[in-house]
Order: C-alpha cells, then structure tokens, then sequence
C-alpha cells in the first residue's frame, strides 16, 4: 500500500524587487492512495504554486515560508536537495499541462523512460527497457517496442501526452501531480487521458489534479479544493461541491461554466477578475466580486470551517455510508457556515 | 476534389435565397505546400451565413476551422471555390478595394494580447483601424476610441495605458471594441474565450451576446468548446480534417447529431452536472476520400460516413 | 506591476499605476543602474567635448610650438604636454575623441538604415528577395573584415570616410541579419495578422508594426557596436590605416606614443587611458541598455 501525502499549512511566498508576495497561504490537504484529488482555481489562485512547492521546484524567487508535506513520514520540505532528487520522479511523478516542454526533444523515448528508472537505482538496463516498454503499450501508444526508439517531435499531440503519462507512471509512483493535463488535448482524446490516469488510480496511486475545468474534476476526482487568491476557499467531495457549492465563489464558477445540455441554465459570469496579489483584498479576499458581500467580509479573515455549521446535517447526502475522513466539507465564508 | 453535389448547392441557397446571405463560401479548397508535402487543409467546404446570424464552427485541432476563418476573411486566397462577401466575390477584388471590404468584416482572436499592437495605448489601438482608413482626425478617432472603450465595459481612465497593463478579460474586451471601430457587418471571432479563465470567459460571452444584438451583428464563432457554441450559435457546422461534417440548426445537432464524428465530440464532453455520455466502442475512422453531403431534414447537412 | 482588472476590483485596492510605454519602462530600469547612468553621463559629456571641438581645445591639432618639444605634463601653456613636434597634447586629444566618435557613430548610423532596409526587406517579403539579399550578405560576412578595410583605403586613400566604411561594412552584415531574423519573428505575431484583417497595406505594416517591435535588439547590439567601432578606428589608426595625419587619432597616438615610452611616457599613458575609458563607459551603457529591454523575469 503506497503512502499517502499530507499537506498541512503550507506557505509559499515570492520575493518581488520591493515587496513579498504570499501567494499559497495555510493550505492544507491529503491526498489517500487510490484518491484523486482536484484543485479547482482560475490563474493566480496559487494552485499549480502550492503543487511545485510540494515538488519543490520553485523558481529561484519562491521560498516555502512555512508548513509540512509529509508522504510516508518524511517531511519533504525539510529534506536536502539532493535527497529531494531521488523523491522525485520515483515517490512523487508529474504530469505537465504541454508534453513539449516535459519531454527533453534530443532524447528518444527510450533513453528518457529507462534513464529514470536508472538514475534511481530500481532496476538494470534490460529491466527498465522491459517495463518501459510494456508502460507505453499500457498508455495506449501502438507498437511500442518501435515507438521507443523515437524521438518526442515524432509523435502528434495526444501520444506525446501519453508518453509523458508513461514518464510518469514507469516508476509507478506513491503520488502524481498532473497539471492541466488535458488542456492542451482535444476532447476526443482528454477521456482517453484522462481513464489511463484513472488505471493508475486503480492501481493506488494518490493523484492530485490541478485544473479550471469541473466537468474534468468531477469525472475524474473525488475531491476537491477550491483556492482563490492563494487560499481554500472550500474543501470537500467533489459530487456534493458542484451539486450544492457553499462558497460564493464555487457557485460563481459553477454558474460561469456552460454545458452541453443545459442551454436553458442561466449564465451568470462573476463580475470583476482575480486580484492581484499585490493588494490582495483585505478580510475574504473574494468580497469585492461578491454579490453576497456584507461589511464584515471585508473586515474579518475567513478560516475554514466545517461546513454545514451547528450540527446541521447536509440533507442531500445524509448517510452516504462509512464515515471517511474526505466526507468532510469546508469553507471559509462566515455567512455560508452561519446560515448553510 | 471539388464535388459540387445537388444536395450540397442546397446548404448554401437555402430557405431565406441566396439574397439572404451575407457570406458565403462555395466549393473551397485550401491546400498548404509544405517541404513535406501538400497538406489538405480545407476541402469542399461550402457554408452561409445570413444577416443577423450566428453561425458557430467546431472542431478540434487541425480541423481547419482557423484556416477556413482566414479563407472567409481574405487574409488568403482558396486553392479552389469561391467566397463571397455581401454579393461580391473576394477573389475579384484587390488592393485598395480589398482593403475597403475588410472594413466590414472584421475579426477578434483567440491571444488577446498577442493582437494588440504593444507599443499602443489601448485608445490608440481601438483607434487604429479608423486612422487606417482615413476616418475622421486624430481627435475625432480618440473621441470614438472613448467611446468604444466604454461601451465594451473598459474604463476610459485607462484608455492612455498600453496593452500589457490589462489583464486578459479586459485586453479581449480592448480588442473587441477595436473590431467594432469600423462598424462592420460580419464579426469573425476565432476562439475568443479560449485563453481566458472561466469566469472572465463568461462575461466575454455576455459581452457578445449583448453587442450582436444591439449592433445587429452577424457572427461566424470558431470554438473547440462545445457549450460555448451550444449557448452562442444560431446554427452550428462540425468540421472535421478539413471537411464539414454536419451543419443543422443548434438544437438540432445537440439533440439529434447524425454524423458519428459529431456524436463522438458530443460523447467525449464531460458535463458538470451530469455523467458523461458512454462513449462509442469503436471510434470514428474518418475516410481519405471526399463523400457527399446530404440533406437529411429541412437545414441538416450531414456527410456520409 | 499591477494590473488593471474589472471595475469591482479595481475599487476594491487595485492600483492600475501610470500610463506607461515600452519606452518609458525601459528608460525607467535604465536610470535605476547606476553604473549605466554615470556611464551615460560621461558619454554625453564626451560627445559634446568632441563636437565643441574647436571652441574647447586650446590650439588646432596640428598647430606646432617649436620652443616646447615633449613638454612634460604641467607645462605652462600645455597643461598635459606636448609632443615630439610641439603640438598640444589636450587639444590633440580632444581632437582625437572628435575622430574616434564620428567614425563610430557616422558608421553605425549607417551600417544601421541599410541593415534594416535590408533586413526588412528580406524578412518581410521573403522568397526571392530574402534568398538574394541574405545571399549577398553572407558573402559579405565571409569576407574578412581588415582585408577590406586595406583594400577600402588603398583605394580610396587614407580619409575619414574610408576609415568610417571600412568599419560600417563589416558592421552592417550581423546587423542586417539581426534585423532579419527579428522580423520573421514578429511578422508571425497575431497582432500583425489583426492589422491586415483591419486593412493595412504592406508598407504601413512593416514599417508601423514590424519595425517598431523589432527595434528593442537592434538598438542593443548597436549600443554594443560603437565602442567596437571606436576599438577598430583605434585599430586601424594603429595599423598605419587610419585616418591621414596630421589629424588625430587615438590609435596612431598610441602607436607614437610607444616609440617614446622612456623620454616621454604620458605621450601612450594619457590616449591610452583615455581610449580605455571611453569604450568601457560606452560598453556600460550597451550593458544598460541590454538590462532594459531585458524583460524576463516581468510579469511581461
């Protein structure tokens, strides 16, 4: 059974010429083997910053301020880099949102799969030559034992994809981080994608998904963190999030997002945009675009709470079997938790 | 290659006649030569467009609806066919009285930013296309640069401030009013959410839907994404390697797709409230040749498969 | 840099800062390098002593003072000496500098108007044009650049404006190419591609969209090419290529200045020391420049 990951109070900050930006603030999460998590969030919401500070690859302006990322009892952020390296790639696997600038052009897909399982010490030449083959028969690239010996340009769009994947899964890692990993794919080919990620799953790895698209997170997740402005504004199973969202923002993208099918729901775009985090809003950072605003989300920070407040029950899922931790459903918005 | 059937001439005459329509393309063929060889990009693609419609093109990637949108424009000339715009055929026309033309047919693009001029301020930018053809003084075209400025929701506080100061919602609605400047007929958007955030993209949308009413626009909208065109499109044509697949009416095509490819794009949407439609066992294999296209009910074109 | 968003946010704390060009961000990082800006200042204050030439030396360069032959530094009337044939050590200077950066300027101003006329050119149209004119000039850039200066002023005989030919020739190939390879890049720019959906013809595109947005690196290798300009004036001078005497360069300074080197050691020193620190600041300011039309590392 493979580990699972907890974040807990995770702190990233960027070091501008005059100023400090903390762009992921107290974030928290943990992600079971076998659980896919998605973490919802529009650009500058500080998602895929949380996911490389996990990782640990931050550009040289970045600095985690504060917190744990714990997979199997060791901290991540408090090893040293070199201990860090072999963390990577074998532990913790990373799917990118463009294949092109994930896999090295001069390599062929041989060198670049076996070499992995290589420089970690896992196995010998012949092996690794072996499972990398059989893992891109597994992501569904045809005649594999030819298409190895390519190089990534040699492939189209959706296969280079797949080969990442492959990257990825050859180690067979406790956790993958995949970041927008169909954005840049045609529909046809995102579900493709996305039921090979789900064989991984099957098979216990813990996957966290960064994404803006609720229909990919509902399809594949089975939880979600929302983040705005570098914080959670909500947490919970991903179903119960979209079919009754607490957190005014939630519900605004949800009322922002059209679907096939539903031409008679209203679209109700949120008005104004992101902040930017220079001036971050004080009190609940999402205020300013809030229809539901009143004068103390201005003034008061937003923790997270459990969500529905004062012992209420959420009727729509009451019930729903074995008490799991993930059952649980936050959100940082005062009004949500007092009046459900 | 040019397979110019009955049922297909009937696609682009119509109900309405022929005088119903503001653009229409005809027979077109578009072949890039490349070192590697010619690449089909478009074939036999005939569509119209009447006054006051919406017109909504899909497809996915290397489908050919960005070429077809250049090809409807006149940014390049067709292998093959012809295109007309407001009853003159675009291959006769050049030069100085092109240039006239493309007055009225105007398009926003996908990067907002990447069409903007960077070393303009945002009025200059919307006054752009006026001081290209001579409208007015430079006054008068800022008064107008204002003026549009403020009817797509941009402050004119802002109008002395360049591009790269605005983030990508208001950069689109900047580019937006500058397409608008020259009060054209035909608004040719080509995925013009696409590189938004999801909420900003909504209100782009609202942005449109609310201005192709007022300005009694006739839009062709290009998108991969197929709720966008759902909501937005009056009548929607699926490409697909260059060819068109299916044309119907909007309900008509999400309620009923005929041709397999549309119900594989339909079948491969994942939907927020709802699951997924189960996919087909076995998926589309397109064909080399070009086959007809056929009329199946009054308006739905869908090509044999 | 802030960003200006919707309404809400903006009166919400957004901040959306001054109007500012590409221009402005760009003299703006400028000033805030010291060492770029002192340099900027120095070079200002050596082109106005090299065009107040005649009203600032106190003799003409060639003028001669029978009586004070390899005067020492200090002398009265001659405050940094003289040379072997009297002549004023200042004023030969500074007539010097007033050589040095007209042939560096004069010839990269004018390795620069044909290297955009016909990198652009190449860029733009593209096909035949492009074949035919990079085809020239890579016969140009294979040609060794003093074997053509040697010719030039065997030719045309030891004149300022051979000297400022021989170095434009060798200048203009890389420019050309540079200019070249920027337009092909923003000729794919979508905003290119806007303005002749807007309408535009061939000449406004080029030269009002390509031309302006291709200019950002051209100006910082040229920022870079005048001191290598003042480099090669000295060096040819040096080479007995120069300019014709009696006027002054600084390379033949130096080359009489070694012959001397015992009697009379300001006669190298003080060109030396001169042409060391008119290149480095001009070098600094290339440097500047550089950093502010760097933009990575900005939000854009």
């Amino acid at each position: 059974m493979s580990p699972s990951l907890e974040v807990e109070g995770l702190r990233t900050e960027f070091g501008l010429r005059d100023r400090v930006l903390r762009v992921v603030d107290d974030v928290s999460f943990t992600v079971e083997p076998g659980q896919a998590l998605a973490i919802v969030g529009e650009s500058g919401s500080g998602k895929s910053v949380a996911m490389r500070s996990v990782m640990r690859l931050l550009p040289k302006t970045g600095r985690i301020a504060g917190g744990q990322a714990r997979l199997g009892g060791t901290d991540l952020l408090a090893l040293s880099e070199r201990q860090m390296r072999k963390v990577r790639g074998r532990d913790i696997g990373m799917v990118f949102q463009n294949a092109m600038e994930a896999l090295n052009p001069t390599l062929t897909l041989e060198r670049q799969l076996t070499e992995h399982l290589k420089w970690h010490g896992i196995c010998d030449h012949a092996e690794a030559k072996r499972r990398a083959v059989e893992t891109l028969g597994d992501v569904g690239i045809p005649e594999p034992e030819k298409r190895i010996r390519t190089y990534p340009f040699q492939l189209s769009g959706g296969m280079r994809q797949r080969a990442m994947i492959a990257m990825a899964m050859v180690t067979q890692p406790s956790v993958l981080i995949a970041d927008e990993p169909t954005t840049a794919v045609d529909v046809t080919v995102q579900r493709q994608l996305l039921d090979l990620l789900a064989e991984l799953k099957a098979r216990g790895t813990g996957i966290i998904m960064i994404t803006h698209d609720l229909g990919v997170a509902r399809y594949f997740c089975d939880d979600a963190m929302v983040m705005y402005a570098g914080r959670v504004v909500e947490h919970g199973p991903i179903r119960r999030l979209l079919s009754r969202p607490a957190h005014p923002y939630t519900t605004g993208l949800f009322e922002s997002t059209l679907e096939v099918g539903a031409r008679q729901r209203a679209l109700l775009p949120i008005p104004g945009s992101p902040p930017d985090l220079a001036y971050r809003p004080t009190g609940c950072a999402f205020h300013p675009r809030c229809g539901r605003a009143e004068e103390r989300c201005g003034r008061e920070e937003q923790p997270l709470l459990p969500w529905p407040g004062h012992g209420e029950v959420d009727l729509l899922h009451a019930g729903a079997g074995p008490e799991r931790n993930a059952e649980r459903r936050e959100v940082a918005c005062w009004k949500a938790v007092e009046h459900g | 290659m040019v397979d110019v059937t009955v049922e297909h001439d009937d696609a682009r005459t119509g109900a309405d006649g022929a005088g119903g329509y503001l653009i229409t393309a005809d027979g077109v063929d578009k072949v890039f030569s490349t070192r590697a060889g010619d690449v089909h990009a478009v074939r036999d693609v005939s569509l119209s467009v009447r006054h006051g419609e919406t017109l909504g093109l899909v497809g996915e990637s290397g489908s050919g609806k960005s070429t077809m949108a250049r090809l409807m424009m006149g940014l390049m000339p067709p292998t093959s066919g012809t295109i007309t715009f407001d009853g003159v055929d675009l291959s006769a026309v050049h030069g100085r009285e092109m240039r006239r033309l493309r007055a009225r047919m105007q398009m926003v693009f996908q990067n907002p930013y990447g069409s903007l001029l960077p070393h303009y301020s945002v009025s200059a930018n919307v006054a752009e296309p006026l001081r290209l053809h001579k409208r007015g003084d430079k006054e008068s075209r800022r008064k107008r640069a204002i003026e549009l400025l403020t009817m797509v929701g941009v402050n004119p506080r802002f109008a002395d401030h360049y591009p790269r100061q605005f983030s990508g919602g208001q950069q689109q609605r900047v580019a937006i009013a500058r397409a608008l400047a020259l009060e054209p007929k035909l608004l040719m958007c080509d995925e013009p959410t696409s590189s938004l955030d999801v909420s900003i993209q909504a209100q782009v949308l609202a942005l449109l839907d609310e201005l192709r009413t007022s300005l009694g626009l006739t839009l062709v909208f290009i998108s991969h994404n197929l709720a966008v065109v759902e909501r937005f499109a009056d009548r929607v044509a699926v490409m697909c390697l260059g060819q068109v697949v299916e044309i119907a009416p909007t309900e008509v095509l999400f309620d009923s797709p005929r041709h397999p490819y549309t119900q594989q794009l339909l079948a491969a949407v994942l939907p927020v409230t709802k699951d997924p439609l189960p996919a087909p066992a076995t998926p589309w294999q397109p064909r080399a040749e070009v086959l007809p296209l056929r009329e199946v009910a009054p308006g739905h074109f869908v090509r044999e498969a | 840099m802030a960003t200006i968003t919707e309404e809400p946010a903006a009166t919400a704390g957004v901040e959306a800062g001054e109007a500012r060009s590409h221009w402005s961000r760009a003299w703006a990082r400028f000033k805030a390098n010291r060492l770029a800006f002192v340099s900027l200042i120095f070079c200002g204050l050596l082109i106005v002593t090299a065009l107040a030439a005649p009203w600032i030396a106190p003799y003409h360069f060639s003028e001669t003072d029978p009586d004070a032959r390899l005067a020492p530094l200090g002398t009265e009337g001659h405050l940094l000496g003289t040379d072997l044939l009297g002549r004023d050590i200042f004023s030969r200077l500074i007539y010097g500098l007033r050589t040095a950066l007209f042939v560096a300027f004069g010839a990269e101003l004018a390795s620069l108007v044909v290297a955009i006329l016909i990198g652009l050119s190449a860029g733009y149209i593209g096909g035949r044009v492009d074949q035919g004119l990079m085809g020239i000039t890579d016969v140009m850039y294979a040609f060794p650049s003093y074997l053509f200066a040697i010719v030039l002023v065997t030719v045309m005989g030891r004149s300022l404006w051979a000297v400022m030919l021989a170095i434009g020739i060798s200048s203009w190939v890389t420019q050309a190419r540079l200019v070249r390879a920027q337009v092909l890049t923003v000729k794919e720019r979508e905003y290119v591609e806007a303005a002749r959906s807007m309408g535009a013809s061939g000449t406004t595109i080029s030269l009002r969209y390509i031309l302006p947005n291709a200019i950002g690196p051209l100006l910082v290798t040229t920022s870079f090419a005048i001191p290598a300009a003042i480099g090669a004036e000295a060096g040819l001078a040096l080479l007995g290529l120069g300019v014709q005497p009696p006027t002054p360069s600084w390379g033949s300074m130096i080359s009489e200045g070694t012959s001397y080197i015992l009697a009379a050691p300001h006669l190298l020193f003080l060109p030396a020391a001169l042409f060391a620190l008119t290149l480095l600041a001009f070098t600094w300011v290339g440097d500047g420049i550089r950093d502010a039309f760097d933009t990575s590392g900005e939000d854009r």
